[in-house]
């Protein structure tokens, strides 16, 4: 009766710290499982990359560019000036590739734009004095299209910030993971040599077989 | 296709053998992730036309079905200019990636006389891409040029 006081606030405490843990462990897991199950995948795929075949599908493309807007490749503004949009335009119908907005090369022969995608690449090259358009778009099939997503290859920045807040979410949900399962240890006497090992194992195979 | 293959050839066997050497500078890159550059040396004529590859430097141990070509076409202009008709790996030009460090190629000693371009290209893996172009005069080339990331100096003298 009187020892109740003191133990009570202790419990209470534990008993928000599990609530708070266990609302941000199921949050964190909602937003980063199926993103988890699809690193954890592509990490398989990326590391047995060399032993995946892909045929990549090659298409070379050649056009012309109209003649009313020749003058318009005759003075880039800058080194790496993208193409004028009536000429992106025709580009894009001549060959199926989008040039617009992207980076220029401009050499005096011909203005070279690189378009590379995820499980690709592609190019386009316009001749700055005939108008000849070439194109190249390579295709490496869906494994290399995830895969370059996993290392967020040639995907731009939106991608870019979803794998990082996506990786956050994962943080959150491990060592949210990591905490409920101390608070369950007790119960639980398996718990921390079960963890233990996750850490000695990498650790002793990175030590005696990596050199 | 087969005029050109007849320019290389009479490329190949007129003019007096000469000398030169195309010294390269592979910089070291302050980066958590560090890959070799790919590196393609070639020479245009200078009015234009057929490219002639000197040197390509790829992951030629690698094995498999693509052995290593797979990212030859990172090397952006050298594909362009022709590197995607050329068969590799090719005897006397292919060779395996370069750590940094300063690196010699010889120039071959059949180059017909006159101007010509020579382009020195590199990719890397998580890193960016340069092409150093130099103006070049067969017999006695001499020049020098130098990049910004990819590339350190390239040289090229008459010995």
């Amino acid at each position: 009766m009187t020892a109740a006081p003191a133990r009570k606030p202790k419990r209470r405490w534990r008993g928000w710290w599990l609530k708070q843990l266990h609302t941000w462990h199921w949050m964190s897991a909602a937003v980063s499982l199926i993103g988890m199950l699809l690193f954890a995948i592509t990490g398989i795929t990326l590391n047995h990359a060399a032993s995946i075949d892909a045929t990549p599908v090659v298409a070379d493309k050649a056009g012309m560019l109209p003649p009313a807007l020749l003058p318009q490749l005759k003075t880039p503004a800058a080194g790496d000036a993208p193409l004028p949009a009536p000429v992106a335009a025709a580009v894009k119908q001549a060959v199926g590739l989008d040039p617009a907005g992207k980076p220029g090369e401009w050499s005096d022969a011909e203005v070279y734009v690189a378009l590379p995608r995820p499980g690709g690449d592609g190019w386009v090259s316009i001749d700055r004095t005939s108008g000849r358009i070439t194109s190249e778009k390579t295709d490496r099939g869906w494994i290399a299209y995830l895969n370059d997503l996993h290392k967020g290859r040639n995907s731009g920045a939106a991608w870019s910030w979803f794998i990082d807040i996506f990786a956050v979410a994962c943080v959150l949900f491990t060592l949210t993971g990591l905490l409920l399962l101390q608070l369950h240890a007790r119960h639980r006497p398996t718990t921390w040599p079960i963890v233990a090992a996750g850490l000695i194992v990498p650790v002793l195979l990175a030590i005696i077989f990596i050199h | 296709m087969r005029a050109s293959n007849l320019v290389l050839l009479s490329g190949v066997l007129a003019g007096p053998a000469m000398a030169g050497t195309i010294t390269v500078t592979i910089p070291a890159q302050k980066v958590a992730e560090y890959h070799r550059p790919y590196v393609a040396i070639w020479l245009e004529p200078a009015g234009g036309g057929t490219a002639r590859t000197i040197a390509l430097w790829y992951e030629t141990k690698k094995t498999g079905k693509e052995a290593g070509t797979k990212y030859l076409a990172d090397l952006r202009a050298w594909w362009r200019k022709g590197g995607r008709s050329m068969t590799v790996p090719a005897d006397g030009i292919s060779g395996a990636t370069r750590a940094p460090g300063q690196y010699s190629v010889k120039l071959p000693d059949n180059i017909k006389p006159g101007q010509y371009v020579l382009n020195v290209e590199a990719a890397r893996e998580t890193g960016g891409r340069e092409l150093i172009t130099l103006p070049l005069t067969v017999p006695n080339p001499a020049a020098r040029g130098s990049g910004k990331a990819e590339l350190g100096a390239v040289t090229v003298s008459a010995r």
